[in-house]
């Protein structure tokens, strides 16, 4: 009799079984897929990536090509999104604005998150007075309504892409580093926590092996849905004048400027703002399904 | 004559993935005083069954498939949602698993108890409270608790405010869902004993679900075994623990340490229940069972003796031939 | 007899700080385990069995007393020291579902502790290695690559229990390893822990909270109450007599599937409280039926009553006509 038999499994037939590596993330992604919200959601965020890292290539025009005499004009075959009160193309300077737009949003999505996850862990982990006196001093910064904290900083810093971003970072590190250490002090009153440490790990390596890995899920979602306000933040801050400046095309700058002829011609305005609004859909569905998909028990 | 039955109920729950066939064809019945112990492995249905009983299934996935549930020679299952209101709590009423999860953490439970009343009796306020204040005596909680929050009780004090608000209204049959699992065995016989004695008081008729053939033993009048989603044995009291007919309720007698014999080694029925999403061809229990052979099939409950029901084709009508 | 003595805990005791007071967690526990043995500890929820377990492994840091562990003290042992020692003793836990990290498959979970220790040299080596734990508890080779979350309860125990063997250790303390499982997968499970013992002479400390369980698979037994040994002899004899009448109580109030047994019912009145700051007197005396004044008054010793039989009650001898 096998040992198997003896313990009453019946499980292991004489055949070697292939190995197959079936991780969570195929899961993730099955589920994913079924959601067409999410997938609308992602193709659009998809081709938005692209038109803006290919605008050199796609733009009709050179996005500060002036031509006075054929300013304001309105949406036709030469001009699909018009002219503006320059001449230049609408549609080109949306595709160039959407790469500032864009990238502007990454670049404060990647400040935010590294400095909210070492914040985030080192409290969250060590606990204490470290504990505290992270969550004090982000607390200090949470108390400042966000917006008006990336105005105080970005007049501060200047304008600029980076200064943009950095602008935008700091108000969103204090959620995140929340996220993130709440998250770690779940994952760390799990048992397999005890368990690890019982089977002789130590702490760097519970950290990384054990606790790390279960924030990468909040953590993907917030990203996801972050770049899309993020792209609302800096489009709002460069539509008061500050952030990115003029002439570089950027969403809310554009916006900005197209709002001053709105009365009289619609389309300045009113394709910046469209941009925005399809951003913030797309990448907003994409982040609400990848919520849905990574933690089904939420909606069941 | 029964008052309570249910007639080849059969639950599924429907995913977009796949049906899981959660409850197969599963009839009882209940009498007034009674109680029918339901007992079963985790995923064996129990719990769905109690569930359907009141129509409080999840809506997205659940489903009834056949059958109905007799309550005084009305079909629960084709009753208004009004009158089913009435039913739920006031003639037929619930105890659940985990005490923490039935009580609203942010009320008093003397006011939760007297709301229970409220929702079934028309009565004042203050005649509810005070019937609320006179259960929590019966359960032998001192009334003086009553402006407790639920954190405040220990687990078995939780069951017993539970049981107080399910015996509130003095309904006809009590679903005990597993009452004791959570608790102590000191703590589990006092839970016991207070539910027995109050079931007699009452009047009340008994469906309680549970894995423990020990509890079974001392509180159940008939019982049911379960196993993938259907009833495989159903007999008296006598009938399941003297003469045990099925190869799974044999199996389940085997494998629980006696407390009176030694025994050098258990004897673990082998393998697993099958996936309720995927039941086997014929007998569900074949893959596990050690009688079976190729012939085996898929069975109806057959009669072996007055009251004594087997779903098994190898026991024939004068006894058991499995051995 | 000193020379098989595996393990010898004496005196331990674990307090914790909470904000009404000390909770004496362990109070003055002493028992040894020898090789191939098991320990078990029975007692309700709250009666300190877990942290036993979990001060004798060092999970966490014991008030006072000394455990000892092949002669060697425990207690005053640095980190490096039992980094070396976690590697003889070893823990399998309670629940399957949280004791495994969900992110990994079956191979990483039982290679984890093997990588710890270096203990394998080379892919080869660490792969012959998993493959001989999972035959050994009966894990089929299909699950290497599964993840806990496609597995049902008695197979990640199967897993927990493959993780602790693969230190090879001499000790493992079983906290209510099949207290969530079935009845049926709970024997195959308990089987397994025996041959296990059978074939490497393992100790165990198997803690439970089910008599007939802890009868099946214990050589000792030692009940726990409110952080305190009440009475401790060898499994035959606690099941031929229990000379404390919470070992009574206990035992009465477990329900028996049999219809033909006879029992004297013995109910148990009120609940078990935490033992913050606890007054002297014996731990029982607000449930016990039999309490005196003297039992309130002055905390019992564990007195050996019969042969190798220990209980700390004033009136067992009373009470039992000894």
């Amino acid at each position: 009799m096998s040992k198997e038999m003896r313990h009453g499994g019946r499980e292991n037939s004489p055949k070697k079984h292939k190995q197959r590596k079936h991780s969570q993330w195929r899961d993730v992604w099955f589920r994913l897929r079924r959601n067409k919200l999410a997938m609308v959601g992602m193709i659009i965020a998809a081709i938005l990536v692209l038109l803006a890292i290919f605008a050199p290539l796609l733009a009709p025009y050179d996005y500060t090509e002036q031509n006075i005499l054929g300013r304001f004009q309105y949406p036709n075959w030469q001009h699909l999104f018009g002219t503006d009160h320059l001449g230049r193309d609408t549609l080109s300077r949306v595709l160039y604005g959407g790469r500032i737009s864009l990238l502007t949003s990454v670049i404060a999505l990647i400040i935010s998150m590294f400095v909210a996850v070492i914040m985030g862990t080192v409290a969250g982990f060590f606990g204490g007075t470290v504990d505290i006196i992270i969550m004090r001093i982000l607390d200090v910064i949470g108390a400042v309504p966000s917006m008006f904290l990336a105005i105080t900083i970005s007049a501060a810093l200047g304008s600029g892409v980076v200064q943009t971003a950095i602008a935008i970072a700091i108000g969103n590190i204090g959620q995140m580093a929340r996220l993130v250490r709440g998250s770690i002090l779940q994952s760390r009153q799990q048992q397999y926590v005890e368990s690890a440490f019982a089977t002789g790990s130590g702490n760097i390596r519970i950290m990384f092996k054990q606790v790390l890995p279960n924030v990468l899920s909040p953590l993907i979602i917030t990203a996801s849905m972050g770049i899309g306000g993020n792209i609302s933040a800096i489009s709002g801050l460069s539509f008061i004048g500050l952030g990115v400046q003029p002439p570089t095309a950027e969403w809310g700058n554009l916006m900005n400027t197209g709002m001053d002829y709105i009365r009289e011609y619609w389309p300045q305005a009113i394709f910046p703002g469209f941009a925005i609004m399809l951003t913030l859909f797309a990448f907003n569905c994409f982040g609400d399904g990848l919520r849905d998909a990574l933690d089904p028990k939420l909606k069941q | 004559m029964a008052f309570f039955e249910v007639k080849d109920l059969t639950i599924h729950y429907e995913t977009s993935e796949e049906e899981i066939e959660a409850v197969n064809h599963v009839s009882f019945s209940i009498d007034e005083g009674e109680t029918l112990g339901l007992v079963g492995e985790t995923g064996a249905g129990k719990s769905t069954t109690a569930y359907g009983i009141l129509r409080i299934l999840p809506d997205r996935t659940g489903r009834y498939r056949s059958g109905e549930i007799l309550y005084n020679g009305k079909d629960i299952l084709k009753m208004e949602e009004h009158e089913m209101k009435n039913i739920r709590g006031g003639e037929i009423s619930m105890i659940f698993q985990d005490p923490m999860t039935a009580l609203n953490p942010l009320m008093r439970v003397g006011d939760q108890i007297a709301e229970a009343v409220l929702l079934h009796n028309k009565c004042s306020k203050a005649e509810a409270t005070r019937r609320a204040l006179e259960m929590l005596e019966t359960v032998g909680i001192d009334p003086a608790r009553g402006e407790e929050f639920p954190y405040q009780f220990s687990g078995g004090m939780q069951q017993r405010v539970v049981i107080a608000m399910a015996l509130a209204c003095s309904p006809k049959l009590l679903l005990a869902d597993e009452p004791t699992t959570a608790l102590d065995v000191t703590i589990q016989a006092q839970v016991l004993d207070l539910m027995n004695d109050l079931k007699k008081k009452f009047k009340s008729a008994m469906l309680l679900i549970t894995h423990d053939l020990g509890i079974v033993a001392e509180n159940c009048d008939k019982v049911a075994i379960m196993y993938a989603g259907e009833i495989v044995e159903y007999g008296t009291l006598e009938h399941i623990f003297d003469n045990p007919m099925h190869p799974y309720t044999n199996g389940l007698f085997n494998a629980i340490p006696s407390l009176d014999k030694d025994t050098d080694r258990l004897n673990p029925i082998p393998g697993l229940m099958p996936d309720p999403a995927n039941l086997p061809e014929g007998c569900n229990f074949a893959p596990r069972c050690p009688y079976a052979n190729e012939n085996c099939v898929q069975q109806e409950l057959k009669e072996v003796e007055q009251g004594h029901f087997v779903r098994c084709c190898r026991v024939n009508g004068r006894g058991n031939d499995n051995e | 007899m000193i020379m098989s003595e595996l393990l010898e805990v004496k005196n331990l005791k674990k307090y914790f700080k909470t904000p009404h007071g000390m909770l004496h967690a362990v109070d003055d526990v002493t028992f040894s385990i020898d090789k191939n043995k098991t320990m078990g500890v029975v007692g309700e929820s709250g009666c300190g069995k877990s942290t036993l377990g979990r001060a004798i492994l060092n999970l966490t840091p014991v008030t006072s007393g000394s455990v000892r562990f092949e002669d060697k003290e425990l207690t005053e042992m640095g980190k490096k020291e039992w980094h070396e020692q976690r590697r003889d003793m070893q823990l399998i836990f309670q629940d399957p579902f949280s004791s495994l990290n969900p992110r990994y498959c079956v191979r990483e979970l039982i290679a984890d502790p093997l990588k710890v220790y270096h203990l394998c040299k080379g892919k080869g080596e660490l792969e012959k290695r998993i493959c001989e734990l999972m035959d050994t508890v009966g894990l089929a080779r299909r699950f290497m690559y599964a993840y806990p979350h496609e597995l049902d309860g008695g197979r990640r125990q199967r897993i927990g229990v493959a993780r602790a063997l693969s230190l090879n250790p001499k000790f493992i303390v079983c906290d209510e390893p099949v207290s969530a499982l079935d009845v049926s997968i709970q024997a195959q499970i308990l089987n397994l822990l025996m041959d296990i013992q059978d074939e490497t002479g393992m100790a165990y400390l198997f803690i439970t909270h089910d008599m007939s369980v802890v009868k099946h698979i214990s050589d000792d037994i030692m009940v726990m109450y409110l952080g305190c040994t009440v009475e401790r002899a060898s499994s035959k004899e606690l099941f031929l007599r229990q000379l404390h009448p919470y070992t009574q109580g206990l035992m009465s109030a477990i329900p028996v599937p049999s219809i033909h047994y006879e029992k004297k019912r013995q109910i148990m009145k009120g609940e078990l409280v935490s033992p913050i700051e606890p007054k002297p007197g014996c731990r029982f005396a607000a449930r016990c039926p039999h309490a005196k004044d003297e039992c309130r008054q002055t905390t019992p010793a564990l007195e050996e009553v019969l042969p190798d039989h220990f209980v700390a009650c004033h009136r067992v001898r009373e009470l039992n006509s000894l």
